[in-house]
């Protein structure tokens, strides 16, 4: 279980802070959906996740993250990872090997699984997201969607408990966005906690969470099932969003 | 006699700006063409609208109409294009870039300087504008895309949205006859992509053809008057939008319509062929949308 207690926090060098008394519980099965502006904080709520904040990023926190119990302040990165994958907005940030293989099974070895479980775990992971006949070539010659996907890879093979992907369908077409929608489906069956970043709304109307979260300036404004929250068009509208086309459509006419 | 003097008439108005003559492109190192016989013809004054899966070949189209293709990348290529009446392979990329202005997807990749004016004035500095002439443009540019804030401001502190516009202004200061880009929202947020489209329009109401590859259809689809799908390196689908976002075929090239057209199908009123929110609306009042207030209603 991640707890998020009442969490204020502001980057080094700015006065504004990122995230306002936020408090948040995510449970193994959870599917918790986060949205909002771009500034609106949903990336750094992301990095408190695996202790990538205070550990990573510098600046003032209140408040406390328990991962499993754990206070995030006393463990390191290294074992919150092994609790907590994050898949971050842009993914060319933390690729550097030879092969899209070599690429998926680093955190696996890292993580000290056994030669056939590794294999399984890659095989396994560049399937999910449909990359495994790309998997000699080198992680720089594939397309922007594609490099988001193998990111996703990277963290499917680690079998981690949580999942953290921040706006999985940037760059992806209708097929992979489609297939992306099954893969989350089916890491929630199998009862892996799983919490999404995005702005695209549409798509994320298809994943039909458990709770969905409405971040502005730094603060949760809105929290509940997704279909309550899309109905509230206006505040969607004033925080920048574009509700799917049912929601508005409902709201400005009574259809049959 | 008359009919050839009418002809002769309506071709001084449809001017022909680039012709794709049967080409087919084979980059150096794959075994399969990213381009197989296309034949396209864009004209002056067009919204054309390019979609298709990853790596049917949309890129590939868009570095074929200035050049970039054969002179930048390497490869096998067959057929020709032409360009204002002149084959690329014959024009150098600096003269094509003059009269075809090219958007990429990331806008990291396209800034090279580290100040909007200067990024701006950089293409125009590499053909030898005087000063005046680029001062001039910058000012012109800036207050077309609504972005005079932004002068003196550092690239690398811009948003994704604000890069985009920036990339887009410096291709504009080169006054091209077309703009294309690619993907150009791909990475931006749902209001910064929602401006994009609609500066397009505005440019291409001003008479600036606009070449756009997108998977957001329903972003775009109400500006543009043509619509390619490809699949596989080939065109498989050509029309306006509103007849190709209503063809069933359009499934099988893994392109899904926008949620207008699958919520008009829902409510059967896919006979109007909506395309926006607002023809959905006057659709489902039992009216008939009016093809040509589309615009007008777009929400």
């Amino acid at each position: 279980m991640i707890e998020i207690e009442g969490v204020t926090f502001t980057y080094e060098g700015s006065s504004k802070p990122a995230l306002s008394d936020v408090h948040l519980r995510i449970e193994e099965g959870d599917f918790l959906l986060v949205t909002g502006l771009s500034g609106s904080g949903k990336s750094t709520l992301l990095r408190l996740l695996n202790g990538l904040i205070p550990h990573f990023y510098r600046g003032k926190m209140e408040g406390r993250v328990l991962v499993d119990g754990i206070d995030t302040r006393e463990a390191s990165v290294a074992s919150l990872s092994k609790k907590v994958g994050l898949v971050f907005q842009n993914p060319e940030h933390m690729f550097f090997s030879e092969s899209v293989y070599e690429e998926v099974s680093f955190g696996p070895k890292s993580l000290g699984m056994s030669k056939e479980e590794i294999e399984g775990a890659v095989r396994w992971a560049l399937e999910q997201v449909g990359l495994w006949d790309y998997r000699m070539r080198s992680p720089w010659s594939l397309s922007g969607g594609e490099k988001k996907r193998l990111s996703i890879a990277c963290v499917l093979a680690m079998k981690t408990d949580f999942l953290a992907v921040d706006e999985p369908t940037i760059g992806q077409d209708s097929l992979s966005k489609e297939s992306l929608l099954l893969t989350f489906k089916r890491l929630r069956e199998e009862g892996k906690g799983v919490v999404i970043v995005t702005h695209d709304l549409e798509w994320l109307d298809d994943l039909h969470p458990d709770e969905l979260i409405l971040l502005s300036r730094g603060k949760v404004i809105e929290r509940g099932p997704s279909d309550m929250i899309f109905s509230n068009v206006r505040d969607l509208a004033i925080n920048g969003l574009i509700p799917p086309c049912k929601y508005i459509l409902s709201t400005l006419v009574e259809v049959k | 006699m008359g009919g050839i003097i009418i002809f002769f008439d309506v071709m001084k108005y449809v001017r022909k700006m680039i012709e794709i003559e049967g080409v087919t492109f084979t980059y150096e190192g794959s075994s399969k063409p990213a381009l197989s016989d296309v034949h396209l013809r864009i004209e002056e004054g067009d919204f054309l609208l390019v979609t298709g899966l990853s790596g049917s070949g949309k890129s590939t189209l868009l570095r074929l109409l200035n050049g970039l293709i054969p002179h930048f990348y390497r490869g096998k290529m067959e057929g020709r294009v032409l360009v204002d009446g002149i084959d690329t392979r014959e024009a150098s990329v600096a003269s094509l870039s003059k009269k075809v202005g090219l958007v990429f997807q990331n806008p990291d990749n396209q800034i090279v300087t580290l100040r909007v004016d200067r990024e701006i004035a950089f293409g125009l500095e590499n053909l030898g504008f005087p000063r005046e002439e680029i001062v001039r443009r910058i000012e012109e540019v800036l207050k077309k895309l609504r972005i005079e804030h932004l002068r003196y401001r550092p690239t690398n502190e811009l948003s994704g949205g604000e890069k985009q516009l920036v990339a887009i202004a410096s291709v504009l200061a080169m006054r091209p006859k077309i703009i294309a880009l690619d993907e150009p929202t791909s990475e931006l947020d749902p209001f910064s992509s929602a401006r994009i489209a609609s500066i397009l329009d505005i440019l291409n109401k001003e008479g600036i053809t606009v070449v756009v590859a997108e998977h957001k259809l329903d972003l775009f689809s109400p500006f543009a008057n043509k619509m390619i799908v490809m699949a596989g390196g080939h065109i498989v689908e050509q029309g306006s939008p509103r007849e190709l976002l209503y063809k069933k075929e359009l499934m099988t090239h893994g392109v899904r319509p926008p949620s207008v057209v699958k919520l008009s199908y829902e409510y059967g009123v896919s006979e109007n062929k909506p395309l926006t929110l607002g023809e959905l609306l006057v659709a489902l009042r039992g009216e008939q949308v009016d093809r040509n207030r589309g615009r007008d209603l777009y929400l």
